[in-house]
C-alpha cells in the first residue's frame, strides 16, 4: 500500500480546528474557574463537624471518582433528556466536567488543610489570633503552597478530560478532528496534528503554572 | 427492572460487557506494567541520555488525551499501513501504552524511595545491578508502588469505557445498547454505576490487603533486626 502522508490536505480545515480549540479552551477555563470555586464550600462540607454533611460529601466524591467521566456525560445528556430535562451539548459537557473536577479539587483542598500541623493552629491561638486571622494569616498561606502543584495537574487533567465532551456532540477540538478525519479520510495526519496541539497546550500550561508558582509563592524560589 | 420480562437476558449481556471491561483493563495494565518497569528502571538509572529519552516519552503521552491516541491507533494507523486493527486489540494496546507512561513514574518514584544505602550495601556485597534490583531494591520499592498502582488500575478501569467509542461492547456500551432497546433509563445507569463501583471496590480492597501483607514481612524484618541488636 502506497499511502502518501500529506499534512497540507488539512489546510482548508484550519478554521474548523481553530473553532474547536476555542470551544476546548472555553470549556476548560469555565471548568477550572467553576470547580476551583465550588470546591471551597465543598471542602468545608467535607470536613464539616456535622456527620451527615460529611457523609453526603464523601458519597458524592466516591461516586464521581469511581464512575467513568463518559458515563457521567451520558447520564447528563441522554439520561436527563429522557426524564424531560434537555441539556444542550455545551451545558451537559460543562456540567459533566465541573461535577467531575470539583470532586477531585475538594480532595486536593482537603489535603492542603490537613497537611498543616495542628501545632500551627495551637500556636496561633496561643498568640491570641482569632479564627479568621488564624485562617487568613496562618492556614491559608501554607495550604496554598501545598495544593499549588496538585492544582496544576488538575488543570492539565481538565484540558485532557475535555476531549470526552465529543460524545455528547459538543464540537471541541477532538470532535472537530474526528469530523475532519472522516471528511478527508486523512485520519492519521489529523490525529497527529491534534495530538501535537494538545501536547503544546499542556506543556505551556505546565510551564506557566510553574512560573506562576515562582511569582506568587516565594517559597518556590530556590 | 427492564420491561418485557427480558431481565435475565440483559443481565447476562451486562455480565459479558463486564468481562470485556476487565479484559481491556487487565490486558492494558499487564502491558503497561511490563513496559513501565523497564522504563521506570531506566528513569531511575544514572545514564543521563536514557533518563532524558524516557522523560520525553512519559511527558508526551501524559500530555495527549487517551481518546486522541485511541483514534490515532484505530483510525489513523490502518490508513497508513493498510492493516485494520480490531477494536478490542486497539483498545488494549493503546491503553497499555498510555498506562506505561504513568507506570514508569510510579516505578521510578518507588525505586528512588529506597534509601541509597541499600544500593551501596548490596554493591559492596558484590551483587551486580540485576541482582541488586531483583533481590534488594524491587522488593522494597514494590510496597511503595502499591497504593499509586491501585489508583492507576482504577483510573484504567474507568478509562476502558472509552473503548465504547470505537465500538467495543464493554460495560458502558452494553448499557447504552440495553437502554436504547428497552427504553429504560436510570435503572440501566444505576446498574452500570453499580458495576463500576463493584470492580473498583474489589481492586481497592485487594490492593490494601496486598499492601498489608508486604508490610507484615517488613515488620518481621524490623523485629529480627531489633532482636539482633
Amino acid at each position: 500500500m502506497n499511502y502518501q502522508i500529506n499534512f497540507s490536505a488539512l489546510s482548508p480545515y484550519v478554521g474548523q480546528f481553530t473553532q474547536g480549540m476555542l470551544t476546548t479552551t472555553l470549556l476548560s477555563v469555565l471548568t477550572v474557574v467553576l470547580s476551583f470555586l465550588l470546591a471551597i464550600p465543598g471542602v468545608a462540607a467535607r470536613v464539616a463537624p456535622t456527620a451527615w454533611v460529611r457523609g453526603i460529601t464523601r458519597v458524592y466524591i466516591d461516586l464521581v471518582r469511581n464512575i467513568p467521566m463518559l458515563v457521567l456525560l451520558y447520564m447528563l445528556y441522554f439520561g436527563l433528556a429522557q426524564s424531560g430535562l434537555r441539556l444542550s451539548s455545551f451545558e451537559a459537557g460543562l456540567a459533566g466536567l465541573v461535577i467531575n473536577s470539583t470532586a477531585y479539587v475538594i480532595e486536593i483542598y482537603r489535603g492542603g488543610i490537613e497537611g498543616i500541623k495542628p501545632g500551627q493552629r495551637e500556636a496561633a491561638a496561643a498568640l491570641g489570633l482569632g479564627p479568621m486571622a488564624t485562617w487568613r494569616h496562618i492556614i491559608l498561606p501554607q495550604a496554598v503552597r501545598i495544593v499549588f502543584p496538585a492544582l496544576g495537574n488538575q488543570v492539565v487533567g481538565i484540558v485532557l478530560g475535555s476531549s470526552l465532551v465529543m460524545v455528547v456532540a459538543e464540537p471541541d477540538l477532538t470532535f472537530v478532528a474526528f469530523n475532519v478525519g472522516s471528511d478527508t479520510f486523512r485520519y492519521f495526519e489529523t490525529f497527529i496534528v491534534v495530538a501535537l496541539i494538545y501536547l503544546v497546550v499542556v506543556q505551556a500550561i505546565t510551564l506557566l503554572w510553574r512560573l506562576l508558582g515562582h511569582v506568587l509563592l516565594p517559597v518556590y524560589r530556590t | 427492572m427492564f420491561s418485557g420480562g427480558m431481565g435475565p437476558v440483559y443481565l447476562r449481556l451486562m455480565f459479558t460487557g463486564l468481562l470485556y471491561t476487565l479484559a481491556i483493563s487487565a490486558g492494558s495494565l499487564a502491558i503497561g506494567a511490563i513496559v513501565g518497569f523497564i522504563l521506570g528502571a531506566g528513569r531511575a538509572s544514572s545514564v543521563p541520555w536514557l533518563r532524558a529519552v524516557i522523560m520525553v516519552y512519559v511527558e508526551a503521552i501524559r500530555s495527549i488525551p487517551l481518546l486522541i491516541f485511541l483514534f490515532l491507533v484505530f483510525y489513523g494507523l490502518p490508513v497508513v499501513t493498510g492493516i485494520a486493527i480490531p477494536p478490542l486489540t486497539a483498545a488494549i494496546i493503546t491503553q497499555g501504552i498510555y498506562v506505561s507512561a504513568y507506570m514508569t513514574e510510579i516505578v521510578r518514584a518507588g525505586i528512588q524511595a529506597v534509601p541509597s544505602g541499600q544500593w551501596q550495601a548490596s554493591r559492596a556485597l558484590g551483587l551486580g545491578y540485576g541482582r541488586t534490583m531483583r533481590w534488594i531494591i524491587l522488593p522494597q520499592a514494590l510496597r511503595i508502588m502499591i497504593p499509586p498502582g491501585a489508583g492507576l488500575f482504577i483510573a484504567n478501569i474507568k478509562d476502558s469505557s472509552l473503548a465504547s467509542i470505537i465500538g467495543v461492547n464493554e460495560l458502558t456500551q452494553t448499557a447504552l445498547n440495553i437502554r436504547q432497546q428497552t427504553l429504560s433509563n436510570w435503572d440501566v445507569f444505576a446498574l452500570l454505576t453499580f458495576g463500576y463501583l463493584v470492580i473498583n471496590s474489589v481492586v481497592s480492597v485487594l490492593s490494601t490487603r496486598l499492601e498489608h501483607r508486604l508490610r507484615r514481612s517488613e515488620r518481621f524484618r524490623v523485629m529480627v533486626e531489633q532482636e539482633e541488636t
